[in-house]
């Protein structure tokens, strides 16, 4: 393991960073007792003032353009799944494991959903609404690409792995203008680990699929051997993120 | 497990490159807990290294305070997160993103670098200590 390379460079870069530590540790143990007293769906609420307090309002204009960018990706996400969930039977996702993992997974992306909304609203900002989303990538016209996304399991599981791969690369894109963000970078790094483990299992789904090559990471030989994931994640990205032309 | 191996391998590279000529000398483990004769001791063990991995990289991720570093640290995390996602199923089919691994809200734990050493220092002889760790 690499922790202390890892800490002497941030000591390196911050020589504070222990004295800071340690406000921040007083700070969670604040938090922590007043988490206690409040009712669980209240704990997003708490978070935001936190996020508030570690931002001046100067930032916040860009704090909340990034909490509503996530926000966006979590309303594709929820709904994927929500719908997936509903349709288990015509998509053909077995019973069991399969069924079970494709629940958890969406249940974390309602909690994404619900956990950024609480957030937005607590940092002074307006959630976005929910887009309505054409999950075939027809641009409104569901006859798109993936048209059979809820009739077809490798369909299905396909565009899943784009939309998790895409998820954690677009909380890493954004956490870079977040350096320095205090508890708002953090709770976006934790929401990152997550999708990167939805992401590890979608894509062990699909190896089981008749993917075989296919691994729980990124890796050059999958984007070589399967250059239509990234035609794929390019078109859906642009149509149902961004709304741009293909 | 010869992929994570060698993602590791790169990722110390990657941070002795990084660090320049002050990176610390390598680190005597202690891995007599551990049953290399057992799948799951081993495979439980590494669970544990790569949740705690997780873990620790979320929690410094604030203190970075350079965007490019940042970056990479994203990057090797989630890595990592993929990783511990793969051995937990390996233990057991579906505990990718359990209860025990991520709260009420769908958000993954963060520990401080204090509470990562306490825990790694189980498995590590050289001394891990917060205060005594080098400042250039």
């Amino acid at each position: 393991m690499n922790l202390i390379n890892i800490f002497g460079e941030l000591e390196k870069s911050d020589p504070e960073v222990y004295e800071r530590m340690d406000t921040r540790r007083a700070a969670l143990k604040g938090f922590a007792s007043m988490s206690g007293k409040v009712a669980l769906a209240g704990i997003p609420i708490a978070l935001g003032s936190m996020f508030k307090k570690s931002y001046g309002q100067a930032n916040n204009g860009t704090v909340l353009e990034i909490l509503n960018y996530a926000l966006t990706l979590e309303y594709l996400e929820a709904e994927f799944y929500q719908m997936a969930i509903a349709r288990f039977g015509q998509i053909g996702v077995p019973a069991g494991a399969a069924q079970a993992a494709i629940t958890t997974i969406g249940n974390h992306d309602t909690q994404h959903v619900a956990f950024l909304k609480s957030a937005i609203t607590a940092t002074g900002g307006t959630p976005v609404a929910k887009p309505n989303f054409d999950f075939s990538s027809g641009g409104g016209s569901t006859t798109g690409p993936f048209a059979n996304v809820f009739l077809n399991y490798q369909t299905f599981l396909a565009v899943a792995q784009t939309f998790e791969d895409t998820g954690v690369r677009a909380y890493k894109g954004r956490a870079v203008e977040l350096v320095k963000g205090g508890d708002l970078l953090q709770a976006a790094l934790n929401i990152h680990s997550v999708e990167a483990r939805h992401a590890s299992h979608i894509r062990q789904m699909r190896k089981a699929n008749n993917f075989a090559d296919i691994k729980p990471w990124i890796t050059l030989k999958t984007a070589v051997e399967h250059p239509n994931l990234l035609t794929m994640e390019r078109k859906i990205l642009c149509r149902l993120v961004f709304k741009l032309p293909i | 497990m010869t992929d994570i191996c060698d993602h590791e391998i790169a990722h110390r590279e990657f941070f002795k490159n990084a660090l320049g000529s002050s990176p610390i000398q390598g680190l005597e483990v202690n891995f007599t807990s551990i049953n290399f004769g057992s799948c799951d001791s081993v495979l439980g063990t590494a669970k544990a290294f790569e949740d705690l991995g997780v873990s620790a990289y979320n929690g410094a991720g604030r203190l970075f305070q350079s965007p490019d570093y940042l970056t990479l640290a994203g990057k090797i995390v989630s890595v990592k997160a993929r990783r511990a996602a793969l051995i937990s199923d390996l233990i057991s089919n579906g505990t990718f993103a359990n209860s025990k691994v991520i709260d009420s809200n769908g958000l993954e734990k963060s520990r401080t670098p204090p509470e990562v050493l306490a825990i790694a220092s189980a498995f590590v002889t050289t001394r891990l200590n917060a205060g005594n760790l080098p400042t250039s």
